[in-house]
């Protein structure tokens, strides 16, 4: 069977609000318009597909994925249509954090325990090849120069959420939440902000903040949940351990893709850095528990 | 007036420079313990420049309204380093202040150490206290994962 027993996906459902696991993580998708009963069953059904085909091309966890393929067998693919914009966010970041980010990262994850089964059992961990050893990528071209374990999880989610607000969308519905555990975007024709909680880092039963978030995206990364022994599912190819100096980021920009891969940069690099390239507003919370957030960041910290 | 304006600026350029050397008495301490050692001594202050304060009349406070900037320059193992303080006054209360770290390298990761914890730390608020659609953190997991981590927490025990 395609996919290891622990990460076998769960039924899907048609109530809404829509309520399910999906590439490893809770799926919360509310519409807040009007919308008959018979173009909710269709939603439901168009995003349940567009979610399975996201699995199956990108997923390392399943053996039939493109990625698994990859991992076996180098060559020249082909990559799916919808790739550009991920790879494209990928070969940027890489650059901007000297390689800290990189899609190469799976066989380090996995070897810390990340693995498809879920082991969460420390191996030997060794740094990742560099992009220009491994890959050459020229849309919809994708070259393996030898077979490696691509982990694009650092803003996959992101990405699908965004894909999912498309089908949503292209069913002419425009207000809308598309929640991922947490990384999510929300439009609406109204002018009623939604107010997202910041989730404490070491107790999840707090808020520290409250962003309000309104024709936007925000994403949120810690590394307190997927964390296992000394390793959590953020790891420095650099140093092979994960970073300590910041405990949460948050981003909110226009794009859940570009938003959840600026939550994994700022692990890497200063937000100044970034803000060189894109337009996002941020908070990072530090180790100490002390926060740095952007000037316009929307909404409030709590301190 | 001037009068008036320069002593302010010379009792707030004197208190500026107690807070910086304060500051870095308190940073030396704090990373005492690390491996990395670097400053033993105290650094001595050399000199201050001080900003016209921007002004507005109050007639109650000894210091007019506005906001005044000391920068401190210090001697260091490093060299010389400055940090700058800014103070909102109004009324004679100090209603907002910011520092700026004009160091690099070893006197720069000290100055950022004093300006993250002169800033403010997170607060927790319970989430039925707040008023919230939805909550963000790190990603939900999923069954399977709640499962692994379960498990490998019962082998530990074991």
């Amino acid at each position: 069977m395609p996919h290891s027993p622990k990460s076998r996906p769960k039924p899907k459902p048609n109530n809404w609000p829509l309520e399910f696991e999906a590439i490893g993580t809770r799926w919360y998708i509310q519409l807040f318009e009007e919308v008959d009963d018979a173009l909710r069953a269709r939603l439901a059904d168009a995003i349940n597909l567009r979610i399975e085909q996201f699995d199956k091309d990108y997923s390392r966890f399943r053996e039939d994925s493109l990625i698994a393929e990859m991992n076996r067998t180098a060559g020249e693919y082909i990559l799916p249509d919808d790739a550009q914009p991920l790879f494209d966010i990928y070969r940027e970041l890489y650059d901007i954090t000297g390689g800290r980010m990189t899609p190469l990262i799976g066989q380090t994850l996995s070897d810390a325990g990340y693995d498809a089964a879920y082991s969460l059992k420390p191996g030997t961990v060794t740094a990742p090849p560099a992009w220009e050893d491994t890959l050459v990528y020229d849309f919809p071209r994708l070259t393996l120069r030898q077979p490696a374990l691509i982990d694009v999880g650092a803003a996959g989610k992101g990405y699908l959420v965004d894909l999912v607000a498309a089908v949503i969308e292209d069913a002419g519905v425009q207000s809308y939440c598309v929640d991922a555990g947490g990384d999510l975007t929300y439009h609406t024709k109204s002018s009623q902000p939604m107010a997202v909680g910041l989730e404490h880092p070491d107790d999840p039963t707090l808020v520290i903040g409250v962003a309000q978030v309104i024709n936007a995206s925000i994403c949120g990364s810690a590394g307190n949940r997927r964390t296992w022994g000394k390793y959590n599912h953020i790891l420095d190819p650099k140093q092979l351990t994960s970073p300590t100096h910041i405990k949460a980021v948050w981003v909110v920009t226009d794009s859940t893709l570009l938003a959840d891969a600026l939550t994994t940069a700022l692990y890497f690099v200063p937000a100044a850095r970034l803000k060189q390239r894109y337009t996002f507003e941020y908070v990072i919370v530090r180790s100490d528990n002390s926060f740095e957030a952007s000037d316009n960041f929307p909404g409030e910290m709590f301190s | 007036m001037n009068q008036d304006v320069s002593k302010n600026q010379k009792v707030l350029a004197v208190a500026g420079l107690l807070v910086i050397v304060a500051a870095i008495g308190i940073g030396v301490v704090l990373t005492s313990g690390k491996k990395e050692e670097a400053a033993t001594t105290t650094p001595t202050a050399q000199e201050s420049t001080t900003t016209e304060p921007t002004t507005t009349e109050s007639a109650d406070s000894e210091y007019k309204d506005g906001t005044y900037s000391a920068t401190g320059a210090y001697s260091n193992p490093g060299g010389t380093s400055s940090i700058e303080v800014s103070v909102t006054l109004k009324n004679g209360v100090i209603t907002d202040s910011t520092t700026t770290a004009a160091g690099g390298g070893t006197s720069g990761r000290y100055q950022s150490q004093f300006i993250s914890g002169y800033k403010s730390e997170v607060v927790g608020k319970q989430i039925d206290a707040v008023s919230l659609s939805r909550v963000s953190g790190s990603s939900l997991t999923s069954q399977g994962f709640n499962a692994a981590l379960a498990e490998i927490k019962t082998k530990a025990k074991a």
